[in-house]
């Protein structure tokens, strides 16, 4: 079973990642064209500073006058989710899923030894991790 | 001048939506959500009636409580895993309201359900979509009220 595993065993490591100062169109052209659901946002020394979800685009819409968003005059920084909560590469996958499962997050970014982010780990990856362990009778994956 | 507020939940929902019976595994459902990249996914009757929604985290939940017997635990039905209780809305609400019910429930999936039968779903990607489709529209002056393209890719 794979939950003694470690982070770094499974998450994606070639991030996609925007600076907090690009407008909002950015990260939702490359979520469109990417197929993902979360961006990672970083500041002006390359670090993590945030992440972009869906459930963050529709709360920025809600909040906005008349339920507008300017997506080329919004900035990531003003809709993003400030400060992530992040894991180590090297913790094993059964803290992973509870972190997601206690914060209701479906994404992790994952810092290396000296803080720097080494990657992402999805639900979809833990998902796709128990059914590749064990022997489940299922359709094909 | 547009906005999101002129749209409903049918303008931008997902019609015809993979859906599980109420007989599916957790394994049925891994399979199902990883194949078709979703999140989450309806379990509805042989009425078409919905029932609940199994997530992602619903099925992590599971395998995570049951540490080394996954493989177990996978072949028992979805009822034991799914904990949330899904919210329905009709296809005429407006998105607005409906994104309010979202949030407020802290999912990403609502049903959508008219006549007591499960026509779609709508997620949080339908309403980025409609978000960044519509200021596209704007823009370029085509838009009228319900040409939001919708397609039909996981969410």
């Amino acid at each position: 079973m794979p939950w003694q595993r470690t982070v770094e065993s499974l998450m994606t490591r070639e991030v996609l990642t925007t600076p907090a100062t690009e407008p909002l169109v950015s990260a939702l052209e490359t979520m469109a064209n990417e197929r993902v659901r979360h961006v990672l946002v970083t500041d002006a020394d390359g670090k993590l500073c945030g992440i972009l979800s869906n459930r963050d685009v529709a709360r920025a819409t809600l909040t906005n006058p008349e339920h507008r968003l300017d997506i080329y005059g919004t900035t990531l920084a003003q809709v993003m989710t400030r400060d992530p909560i992040t894991i180590s590469a090297k913790a094993p996958l059964a803290d992973a899923a509870r972190l997601m499962l206690e914060n209701h997050f479906n994404a992790l970014p994952a810092l290396d030894d000296q803080g720097q982010l080494a990657g992402i780990l999805t639900s979809d990856d833990l998902l796709y991790a128990v059914v590749q362990a064990g022997p489940l009778r299922s359709p094909q994956l | 001048m547009l906005s999101v507020s002129d749209l409903t939940v049918a303008d931008v929902m997902t019609a015809n939506p993979v859906s599980l019976r109420p007989d599916a595994t957790l394994a049925d459902a891994s399979a199902a959500l990883l194949n078709k990249r979703l999140t989450c996914a309806p379990v509805i009757g042989a009425d078409d009636s919905p029932l609940t929604v199994v997530s992602t985290s619903d099925l992590l939940r599971a395998y995570s409580a049951a540490g080394q017997d996954c493989a177990r635990v996978a072949q028992q039905g979805i009822a034991t895993a799914v904990q949330q209780v899904p919210v329905a809305v009709e296809p005429t609400l407006a998105l607005t309201e409906a994104c309010e019910r979202m949030v407020r429930a802290r999912t990403h999936q609502l049903l959508v359900v008219d006549g007591g039968r499960l026509v779609g779903v709508l997620s949080t990607t339908d309403v980025v979509r409609a978000v960044a489709c519509i200021d596209d529209l704007r823009k370029s002056g085509r838009f009228k009220a319900g040409e939001v393209t919708r397609t039909n890719d996981a969410t």
